[in-house]
């Protein structure tokens, strides 16, 4: 699903529909209920249950799909992208490092290679993979939206104490990252807050214009020898 | 004559001049009034914190008498003095003040003679009525850019009366967020915005290698245009000084230490540095020679340019001068920067063969092309492949707010913030209030409203502003080209500004607001920038003096007459306030399992110190990311460092290209039509923070023939027949001053140095062009920006030449000499 | 002039003099206080002060305002800023600031030992000064207030008390002219002098000095001969 700026009109027409679906009664929301947003970050685990291998960590505004559910425990799936030789480290996007998860080093043997692709300006190879995993029920939006509501609270409140407020798309999503590296401890806030304010600046940064933000389809192409 | 007569002829007097006076009584109200004042003031010591550190003030009666240091400060500033003094200074604004041509004819008054002095004053109700009255009438006749709140400086420490931040608060809850503020700072305009490129952060405000790493590991200690043992005395919260100890640690280890700069500084005279004289404003062109030399020798790291890097691929042909047929070698270097060729190879050998620490300053990069020198140093340190290592590679935050010193484990008091979470609307994203600029063209906004310029990539107008509410700050300081400014300033139809002292901004205001100094209000603060390791109860020294009052009582009350006054204070009080900032620290204490006592025993105390882990002193900048570049890129686009960048060449600016190069600034020594023999140097000042304490007993300390001192070197000197303690001009086509020479070779020849801060004292006020009686640096130094790319400001760019002063001298008034008999 | 009739204001009205030219510093010239000086009882005033050569120049000035009703309302204005330039900093360096504390401290500021010794004064007498005036009592318009009720006790005590109180509240006045008031003032008159645009303040300061000159003497005199 493409980001959403909080501007209606800039929402690209994809948006406009699942808005429209969200209007729809609740049996024909059925499918899209599966469609989550982590509000804060989680645990993933290999099976239904606390005592189950911890296998890596879910970052908040991650999209992530409900395969099965359990009583409070969710089977979830999700798509991201990683560096080629980093396996763990998976964002939302090639090139543009919005974390959604970081896996245990076991856990990578799991990653479905889904397609790859090379950035044209940095010549680095992205892998997009799907990865499955059960995380404890609990602490989703239905949209990225209804995340932005208490990060720009928070935001606007805490970064404007040292110095003047800063606006989200003066800077790229990869700097953003290495901001609120330095700036997140100096608001004192708890790190699952930082991480919200910094999804929330990646998500409205320059470089995060609806097209741009779109991930590209998976094109069926030639596997080469040796990849 | 009879004591009789006397008498009479007395009570005649006597009844004539009774009755005169009886009906005269209010020409001379009595000032007494019968019962002596209640309960002499306070005596005691008060502990509190200041941009110069913690300190204890001895207070008696009610008036602060003396101060001292903090027992724990490992390197007290000498400053405090001058901090005591600026509360008692003649040049406190005392009450609130309107200029009188505008106080007659409001903002449609004739604007030539702001700047003047010629002020009336007024009751706080009667000033806060025009500002509230402007307030409105200029957001609703021009819209939400009419107002300009941008308003720059160094304000004073504490999380309360952050006057800068009350401000915006009071516009954005007051007036919907209708004024246009400004992005950057003067310190480091061009590499806070050319960093993120580079290395993907900010790099100028982020944590060093630890000092106690550099101790010990570093073995060849670089200052490259810094001066830690001056300017590490102040800091932006409460300066720690944790770094002095180190500094002396480190020169007790008799390992090397090189300062590559235009003066034989404080700190090279510390450290007994082979100091390198380099001619100024040619840093870039130095480090392109030792780059050339560690590739021409096969020297420089392949291995950590391939693994860490991109670009150097594309950098390389410049190096060599394939491109432009001229190779960056060290004699090419030689000629620019004035540093022999033999001594350039000598120190790119040294560099690369030693561990080495390249600690920069910041005033190689507030020169024209100013994005360049940090880039470069980068470049030239990943050619050295020592980033990330303990004690090597760069550091560009040694000399400010003594970073390197290791951090404490301590919570982070929150403090008032800007009120924006008020402001609706879409445009929150984009902007942060009506509009934004960088900060350093606030001239060229007020001169060219609605054109067009670039800035880190985008392009942008400048809004139409008509008023400018100014606080926390001295732009008739920190701003170049003074008399641009002068001229351009008369375009506002409204100014206020709100300060306690008599700045030259101040007397180039509408209406002038009495603000307290921290001592006579309570606060709270962190101590320590980077260190972050006490919390200081800023508590009241004395009452407030004359008429003035707390920025945060000024603008609650503006709000108030705005209509939103619940909204600005909350319902808190001032303590209330502190206590909310102390509670949001307990509430981290508590998460991080840090002891942090209740407010009343902290408020008793007057300080909270916290443990500074041995994992700190280890901290070695950039590690991470060497250890592990895949799992911790820098936030670049390739996750390594950019010598060459795409980001920057999709810009296709002319003034700054994909990688760093070596550019011909609007004027250098030797440079390309130089039309001036001396280069400025307008470094941070000694004795003062900036403009700050100039009005106190510190310049008595400092001052030549009652003035701003000029060090020129004696050969300059004698060329121009000026003996040490002459009073001189400075002078090129933007401006003139007057200083007092000091002869010395601690600069080197064809530079001199005038700090920046001192008070512009134009002979005629308000006209553009006067003569400086002071010593302003900034009238001589050219207001423009360092590159599209940065826009930052260009203070140490700037040619002039001396003279002895033999006209009549400006009448100076230094107020410690009595005169008359 | 030669014809002038000059007569020293008689040492009775010494209270209600010093009251008179601390009010001309204690605050600025108002309308209120020119239709007083306007009435007739104002005038016959200013007549008598005339009089005396120390106040001549400086009653010709205040003539000078009441005959121009035109200009008044502007220069009333000028007056005022003339006070602000001098008195209330918006001078800087060239203003001349109305405390002892500036003139005599080491390092030229204000609420020095000079301050205290005024504070000490006041408890001393049982006086406190007026809330509604917002200056440290080292303020010249102060010190002349309490020169006026040290005058004002004297001539009490000179029509009451016995010989030695007489002579003890005449040291008194004189020992408070020397300490703190003639050590002071001709530094100030003379910058009022230098920086004063409308010439009425330097007049005011130039007429305090010449009068406490002169009052010094005379009481002087005064108790030698009752020795």
């Amino acid at each position: 699903m493409a980001p959403h700026s909080s501007n209606l009109t800039s929402r690209p027409l994809i948006g406009m529909l699942i808005a429209l679906i969200l209007l729809l009664p609740a049996s024909l929301q059925a499918a899209d209920q599966d469609i989550l947003f982590a509000a804060t970050p989680f645990t993933f685990h290999t099976g239904p249950d606390k005592s189950s291998t911890k296998a890596g960590r879910l970052f908040t505004a991650a999209r992530i799909k409900v395969r099965e559910r359990r009583p409070g425990w969710l089977r979830i799936s999700l798509n991201a992208w990683h560096q080629q030789g980093a396996a763990r480290v998976l964002y939302a996007l090639p090139g543009k490092r919005i974390l959604v998860a970081i896996l245990k080093k076991s856990q990578t043997q799991h990653l479905k290679t889904l397609q790859q692709m090379t950035d044209a300006d940095t010549d680095l190879v992205w892998k997009q993979v799907s990865y499955e995993a059960w995380i404890e029920d609990g602490g989703f939006a239905p949209s990225r939206e209804d995340l932005w509501k208490p990060a720009w609270e928070l935001f606007s409140t805490r970064c404007t104490v040292c110095h003047q407020r800063r606006i989200p798309h003066h800077y790229k999503v990869n700097q953003w990252r290495s901001y609120l590296k330095i700036m997140g401890p100096r608001t004192g806030l708890p790190k699952d807050k930082q991480e919200l304010i910094l999804t929330f600046l990646q998500y409205h940064a320059s470089d995060m214009t609806p097209e741009s933000a779109s991930p590209p389809q998976p094109v069926p192409q030639p596997r080469e020898a040796g990849r | 004559m009879s004591a009789y007569k006397d008498y009479q002829i007395n009570r005649r007097h006597l009844l004539l001049g009774a009755a005169a006076f009886g009906s005269l009584g209010a020409i001379a109200p009595s000032l007494l009034a019968s019962g002596a004042a209640q309960a002499a003031g306070v005596t005691g010591t008060v502990m509190t914190g200041s941009h110069w550190g913690v300190f204890n003030a001895a207070v008696k009666d009610g008036v602060w008498s003396a101060v001292s240091a903090w027992d724990k400060d490992p390197h007290p500033s000498a400053q405090l003095e001058g901090v005591m003094d600026s509360v008692y200074s003649p040049s406190r604004i005392k009450y609130p003040m309107v200029r009188k041509a505008y106080l007659e004819k409001g903002p449609d008054a004739p604007r030539d003679d702001r700047g003047g002095g010629e002020f009336v004053r007024v009751s706080w109700d009667q000033a806060l009525k025009l500002v509230v009255n402007e307030l409105k009438r200029v957001s609703t006749t021009y819209g939400p850019q009419g107002v300009y709140a941008g308003s720059y400086g160094w304000k004073s420490s504490g999380k309360l009366h952050n006057c800068q931040s009350l401000l915006r608060r009071m516009l954005n809850v007051g007036l919907e967020g209708k004024f246009v503020n400004s992005t950057a700072d003067y310190s480091t305009g061009a590499s806070q915005h050319m960093m993120p490129h580079v290395v993907g952060t900010l790099e100028v405000y982020e944590q060093q290698t630890a000092w106690p790493v550099v101790v010990e590991s570093t073995d060849v200690l670089v200052f490259w245009g810094a001066d830690p043992v001056k300017t590490n005395q102040i800091g932006w919260t409460v300066a720690d000084h944790d770094a002095y100890p180190y500094m002396e640690e480190f020169k007790k280890t008799g390992k090397k230490v090189i300062c590559i700069d235009p003066l034989n500084t404080e700190t090279a005279k510390f450290f007994n540095a082979e100091w390198v004289p380099i001619r100024p404003h040619t840093d870039v062109a130095l480090m392109l020679g030792m780059a050339h030399t560690l590739y021409a020798e096969k020297l420089h790291d392949e291995e950590f340019l391939d693994e860490y890097t991109v670009g150097f691929d594309k950098f390389l042909p410049y190096l060599t001068g394939e491109t432009d047929k001229t190779p960056k070698t060290a004699e090419w270097a030689a000629e620019i920067c004035e540093v022999p060729a033999a001594q350039i190879k000598e120190l790119a050998r040294l560099f690369k063969s030693k561990r080495t620490m390249l600690a920069s300053g910041w005033s190689i990069q507030r020169q024209h092309h100013g994005e360049q020198s940090h880039w470069m140093l980068i470049t030239l340190a990943s050619m050295l492949g020592q980033i990330g290592l303990p004690g090597g590679g760069f550091g560009l935050s040694y000399h400010y707010a003594n970073g390197g010193a290791p951090s404490a484990n301590s919570p982070v008091l929150s403090g008032i913030t800007d009120g924006g979470k008020a402001v609706k609307g879409a445009a929150w994203l984009t902007k942060a209030g009506a509009a934004t600029i960088p900060v350093a063209r606030v001239v060229d906004m007020i001169e060219n409203p609605g054109k067009e310029f670039q800035f880190n990539g985008k392009t942008d107008k400048y809004p139409a502003v008509k008023m400018a509410y100014w606080t926390g700050g001295n732009p008739f300081a920190h701003h170049q080209d003074r008399n641009r400014l002068v001229k351009a300033w008369q375009k506002l139809e409204t100014v206020v500004v709100q300060d306690s002292q008599w700045t030259a901004t101040a007397r180039f205001a509408d209406i002038v607001l009495p603000a307290t100094t921290s001592y006579e209000r309570n606060d709270i603060e962190n101590v320590g920038d980077y260190s972050i390791k006490a919390m200081v109860a800023m508590k009241k020294v004395i009452d407030p003096v004359f008429e003035s009052r707390s920025d945060y009582d000024i603008f609650a009350e503006i709000s108030k007459r705005l209509g939103k006054e619940k909204e600005f204070t909350e319902g808190k009080s001032e303590m209330d306030w502190i206590k909310s900032f102390y509670a949001a620290a307990e509430k981290q204490g508590k998460a991080k399992k840090i002891d942090v006592p209740a407010f009343d025993d902290f408020w008793k105390a007057g300080v909270a110190v916290f443990p500074i882990p041995e994992k700190s002193k280890k901290f070695v900048r950039h590690s991470e990311f060497r250890e592990d570049p895949l799992l911790e890129p820098l936030g670049t686009p390739s996750g390594k460092i950019e010598i060459y960048s795409k980001n920057i060449e999709k810009m296709k600016y002319d003034d700054c290209g994909p990688h760093p190069m070596w550019y011909e600034p609007i004027e250098r020594l030797g440079g390309p039509g130089a039309k001036y023999p001396l280069h400025i140097d307008s470094a941070h000042p000694q004795s003062r923070l900036h403009s700050q304490l100039c009005g106190t007993k510190l310049r008595a300390g400092y001052a030549v023939a009652g003035r701003e001192p000029c060090l020129i070197n004696s050969k300059d000197a004698a060329a121009r027949g000026i003996s040490d303690g002459d009073v001189v001009r400075v002078f090129n086509d933007r401006g003139q001053v007057l200083a007092g020479a000091v002869v010395t070779d601690d600069v080197r020849p064809s530079v001199i140095r005038l700090f920046e801060g001192g008070w512009y004292d134009p002979v005629e006020g308000g006209k553009a062009g006067a003569l400086d009686a002071y010593g302003d640096a900034n009238c001589l130094t050219p207001d423009i920006g360092t590159s599209k790319l940065a826009q930052g400001n260009c203070g140490h760019t700037g040619l002039a030449d001396v003279e002895k002063f033999t006209g009549t001298l400006p009448e100076l008034k230094v107020f410690t000499a009595p005169k008359g008999a | 002039m030669a014809d002038r009739n000059i007569m020293p204001m008689p040492s009775s009205d010494r209270p209600l003099i010093y009251r008179w030219l601390s009010g001309l510093f204690a605050r600025e010239l108002d309308i209120e206080q020119i239709e007083l000086y306007a009435a007739p009882d104002g005038r016959a005033f200013l007549d008598r002060l005339a009089m005396d050569d120390a106040f001549l120049p400086l009653v010709s000035a205040i003539r000078g305002i009441l005959e121009d009703e035109q200009a008044l309302h502007g220069r009333m204005l000028d007056l005022r800023a003339a006070y602000a330039r001098l008195f209330l900093g918006a001078g800087g360096r060239r203003s001349a600031p109305p405390y002892h504390s500036a003139y005599a401290s080491e390092r030229g500021l204000l609420y020095q030992t000079e301050m205290r010794q005024m504070t000490d004064m006041l408890r001393e007498l049982d006086l406190s000064v007026v809330d509604t005036l917002k200056e440290p009592p080292d303020h010249i318009a102060v010190q002349l207030s309490i020169l006026s009720e040290l005058a004002q006790r004297a001539l009490e005590a000179q029509n009451q008390a016995p010989p030695p109180e007489r002579t003890q509240a005449s040291r008194r006045q004189i020992d408070f002219i020397d300490t703190h008031l003639l050590s002071w003032l001709p530094a100030f008159r003379d910058d009022c002098a230098a920086h004063d645009p409308s010439q009425f303040y330097s007049l005011a300061a130039a007429a305090v000095v010449t009068f406490l000159r002169r009052d010094r003497d005379d009481l002087a005199t005064a108790e030698e001969s009752e020795n």
